[in-house]
């Protein structure tokens, strides 16, 4: 039953790991965008059945080609629905974890709502790997923290309630008091079969003030 | 009766009720979301934490300018409210169609968890197929070009059928997605039904919650224990989403696979906590079948309207209700014709007369219009509150008697 999938995965698609074409590639980055709004001006300025088509048929080939050939380099955009694709789970994987220490010393997970529309997962795998892997990790806690100081004690409820895709991750309370550093951790998991019989292994800690 | 319509099976349905109101849907929905994302908290993001910075359309986001973002966010949101009146349909649909693709870019570009592209891809197809919407202000505009002679034949004319285009690609899109969301996970999984089983869906519930650093929901928890739910459910997922669009292809009901849907969005919500229902949910309800459901809501019975024969203005408000009559029960007749009760001053104001001898005129004739209708109950109610009700008859008045200033009027 996979067979003819598979067969038009391999038609179409490169390996996730070898560039696309150079020339496809410039398209999708520089004019890809400009180009499926132009064609979508003409289709609603000349009324003619047959431009409909074209722009329709561009369209279908583009959310087709985009979910035959999968996430690749450089994404058609407005063509890409992360939100529905599946995600490679394997038993074991690392996590990160992002907090704040306050003035007296106590920790307390990074509350999303001080970098919103930023979501906790997103939040932690992202910045946290970008923070322990790069260069960039100074300038990243920098902004973690003032945004927390800045953003914290006004949290605004209302925006909280028209965003979330997604509910929240852990809080703040509302007495929190300032925040001095930022703390990331990496750590190691194997899952089992509920979150308590998982074995969590530490691999990297650093802070940043 | 199937309770949403697939329009590849029936692309043409007796009026465009159904359009209508998804387009009102989409463009309020946008509107709520569209006014409480935070673009502008995001154009003082650093560079830095860019996920992706490889589309030449992000440079246009003006990091650093969050004035910019809102300006660009403010007119979409008023944009979505001119469409969604049905003013200016063509312009609006398109401007914020272009505006919500571009700043979607900057929340990819961030990988936050918002796309609106669904409801974007509504708005290109409704621009594109706007002249199939009758139920517009745009319509109302249009219809002063036409004579008097050509307004009573309209709306003398019986139903013709309506096809519904916008939404016969909405579905193509939609259900495309969902296969290539399924398509994606056995082609990640080395092209077999891995994804699906219970020790995989175990591992989803655990991921996220370790991940997101959150307690299980006490539903999640339970299911970690139940192998052969768990199981079921991995199927059960994977068979939805695979089958959504054979089915729409080969033109099947489509109201159990889109039930189905829905129920894993309300399974995936219980469990792990992450809401896709609301976005996934407003996007289905444009494919509800409002047209049969008008058609229940209806009252029985038949309704004569009549008309200032001479007022072309009445005519073209008239064609608008004409337009949303899913059942063709409304009967409407210039004030010259035989069928017209006498003893009536048509000219001062619109009549309606029901089958149990009832007569409304005015701003009780337009109410009861609405409560006819059945879809449109709710505002008739609206319209008959006391304050409500004073108000609206002394606006009816002033215009009925101004109406020739306000249009081409033969009075």
């Amino acid at each position: 039953m996979l067979g003819p999938l598979q067969i038009i995965y391999d038609l179409f698609a490169s390996p996730d790991n070898k560039p696309l074409p150079r020339v496809l590639e410039q398209f999708l980055r520089h004019d890809y965008f400009v180009v499926f709004w132009f064609l979508t001006l003409i289709a609603f300025t000349v009324r003619r059945t047959w431009v409909r088509r074209v722009d329709l048929v561009f369209f279908f080939c583009s959310i087709f080609a985009v979910g035959l050939i999968g996430i690749k380099q450089v994404v058609a955009w407005p063509f890409f629905h992360w939100h529905l694709w599946a995600r490679h789970l394997p038993q074991t994987f690392t996590f990160y974890e992002v907090e704040v220490e306050d003035t007296s010393g106590q920790l307390l997970p990074y509350d999303c709502r001080a970098c919103l529309p930023l979501i906790p997962e997103i939040l932690r795998m992202r910045f946290g790997s970008r923070m322990l892997s790069s260069e960039d990790g100074e300038v990243i806690a920098r902004w973690l923290l003032e945004r927390a100081q800045t953003y914290g004690p006004e949290l605004a409820p209302l925006a909280w309630a028209g965003f979330p895709l997604r509910t929240p991750g852990p809080s703040w309370p509302p007495n929190h008091k300032r925040f001095v550093a930022v703390l990331v951790k990496k750590t190691r998991v194997e899952l089992g079969p509920t979150p308590e019989d998982s074995v969590f292994t530490p691999l990297m800690e650093k802070k940043f003030q | 009766m199937n309770l949403f319509v697939n329009y590849f099976r029936l692309p043409n349905r007796s009026t465009c009720l159904n359009l209508a109101v998804a387009r009102i849907i989409i463009c309020l929905y946008l509107i709520w979301k569209l006014s409480t994302f935070p673009f502008g908290a995001m154009a003082e993001f650093p560079p830095q934490l860019l996920v992706s910075n490889n589309h030449a359309f992000l440079a246009a986001l003006r990091f650093g300018h969050p004035a910019l973002l809102i300006a660009e966010q403010s007119l979409a949101v008023v944009c979505l409210f001119f469409c969604a009146i049905g003013l200016w349909t063509g312009i609006t649909s398109f401007l914020a169609g272009l505006l919500i693709t571009h700043l979607a870019g900057l929340s990819f570009a961030f990988n936050a968890d918002k796309t609106f592209l669904l409801p974007a891809y509504f708005l290109i197809f409704y621009g594109i197929y706007r002249d199939q919407d009758l139920l517009t202000l745009d319509r109302f505009r249009s219809l002063r070009k036409k004579s008097q002679e050509k307004l009573k034949i309209l709306l003398g004319a019986p139903s013709n059928s309506a096809p519904l285009s916008t939404l016969k690609w909405l579905l193509l899109s939609m259900a495309a997605i969902y296969f290539f969301t399924g398509y994606a996970k056995i082609k990640i999984t080395g092209w077999n039904f891995d994804w699906g089983s219970a020790d995989s869906i175990r591992s989803c519930l655990l991921h996220d919650t370790i991940e997101r650093g959150v307690v299980l929901s006490p539903f999640g928890r339970w299911l970690l224990d139940q192998s052969a739910v768990l199981g079921s459910i991995g199927a059960t997922t994977l068979f939805l989403e695979l089958s959504f669009l054979a089915v729409v292809l080969c033109r099947l009901p489509i109201t159990l696979s889109v039930l189905g849907l829905l129920g894993m969005h309300v399974g995936i919500l219980l469990s792990m906590r992450t809401n896709y229902l609301t976005d996934m949910g407003f996007v289905f309800t444009t494919f509800v079948a409002w047209d049969s459901l008008a058609v229940r809501l209806q009252r029985s019975g038949k309704l004569l309207v009549v008309y200032d024969a001479k007022c072309s203005f009445c005519a073209r408000v008239l064609l608008l209700f004409r337009s949303a009559d899913v059942s063709g029960g409304l009967r409407f007749i210039g004030s010259g014709h035989a069928d017209a009760p006498s003893g009536y001053d048509y000219t001062s104001a619109l009549y309606v007369f029901d089958a149990e001898g009832g007569v409304f005129r005015g701003y009780a004739a337009f109410a009861e219009l609405f409560r006819y209708l059945g879809i449109t109950r709710p505002l008739a109610w609206l319209m008959c509150l006391g304050p409500v009700e004073a108000l609206g008859s002394r606006i009816y008045e002033r215009v009925a008697k101004n109406r020739g200033k306000i249009s081409t009027c033969g009075i």
